[in-house]
């Protein structure tokens, strides 16, 4: 017997969009899928234990984004060991230290977004990896667009930094 | 100099695509004159393009790689292996093995060895006893005479007439 909730056509209607937002943070096509449909199953348990939904659709996504990143921990935690090995399998490429270099940047930086607070994270990935305009990502994270444009802001200082400053807590300076 | 946090909130609006004209000219004669200025300009539009990238690329593998080569971490130069001895003893070892097996497909085994051509002729065919036939034949040899006996198979009882 399959059940039909309220909610069901919204949360179809939003699945594509959830596995674009998900594969952005765990960057692996088929986990975003589980990913979108874990939180569906969430929003289902939600429901049934009562808790009032106002926007199906930010509800999913800010559930799919808290999903996708702790997937993403956690495989970064089984990888950590690997990447310096992964870069320089590659020496094909015609400037082995700067492939090195460019693959540790990328990886740093996925690592340095995952640890950004949460609707900094939430914001950047929508805006940055997404592609969401500010409205959207208000919309979604049940904010203000000043608000969601300080979040994106506020990420895109602390990566710089974290990417190209020796010190992070500096303000400039190498 | 510009003021940082100004600086900043420049590049940001820029990257965002809201900046008024007079804001854009701000930022340009900033970044034309300050080469701070001008790093921090160029760090955040990469990290723009960085940003992107991650979230269109796959994440590493990650169990290692378990092909022959990934111990010492390199795949060596073809160039360099084909020159190599071991290179060579490989390409004359596959070289040896090809043909060993061409001429294997080659070689038809003799066909084995045909018995002595035996004419055996039915000259008489005598009755030995009941159900039990005697044919002599004659073989090559002429100091040799063969008799083939053969046994008659009984009919069973009910089909005897």
């Amino acid at each position: 017997m399959i059940q039909v909730y309220p909610w069901s056509e919204e949360a179809l209607a939003s699945r594509p969009s959830l596995v674009s937002a998900a594969r952005r943070v765990v960057r692996d096509a088929t986990e975003a899928e589980d990913v979108a449909d874990e939180a569906i199953a969430r929003l289902a348990a939600a429901t049934a234990a009562g808790e009032s939904i106002e926007s199906v659709a930010g509800w999913l996504h800010r559930a799919a984004l808290r999903i996708s990143v702790d997937r993403a921990r956690a495989w970064v935690r089984r990888r950590q060991e690997g990447w310096r090995h992964e870069a320089a399998r590659r020496p094909t490429a015609p400037d082995p230290e700067r492939v090195l270099e460019e693959v540790e940047t990328r990886e740093r930086l996925w690592l340095a977004v995952l640890e950004l607070p949460d609707r900094q994270r939430d914001a950047v990935v929508l805006r940055q990896m997404d592609g969401r305009s500010f409205r959207e990502i208000a919309d979604l994270l049940e904010i203000s667009e000043a608000t969601a444009r300080g979040h994106v802001h506020a990420a895109r200082a602390t990566l710089r930094r974290t990417l190209w400053d020796l010190d992070p807590t500096e303000g400039r300076g190498r | 100099m510009i003021d940082e946090t100004r600086l900043e909130s420049l590049i940001q609006r820029k990257l965002d695509g809201e900046l008024s004209d007079s804001e854009r000219v701000e930022l340009a004669e900033a970044i034309a004159n300050d080469p701070t200025a001008c790093r921090r300009h160029d760090e955040f539009v990469a990290l723009e393009g960085l940003l992107f990238a991650v979230g269109r690329s796959d994440r590493p593998a990650l169990e290692p790689d378990l092909s022959p080569f990934a111990d010492d971490g390199a795949v060596p130069d073809e160039e360099e292996f084909l020159g190599s001895a071991v290179g060579l003893s490989t390409i004359f070892g596959a070289l040896a093995l090809a043909a060993i097996l061409w001429i294997g497909s080659m070689w038809v085994p003799p066909s084995p060895t045909a018995p002595p051509v035996r004419e055996i002729a039915a000259l008489e065919v005598c009755s030995l006893s009941d159900g039990f036939l005697a044919v002599p034949g004659e073989s090559a040899n002429p100091d040799i005479q063969i008799v083939w006996i053969y046994s008659l198979q009984q009919p069973a009882e009910g089909n005897v007439r």
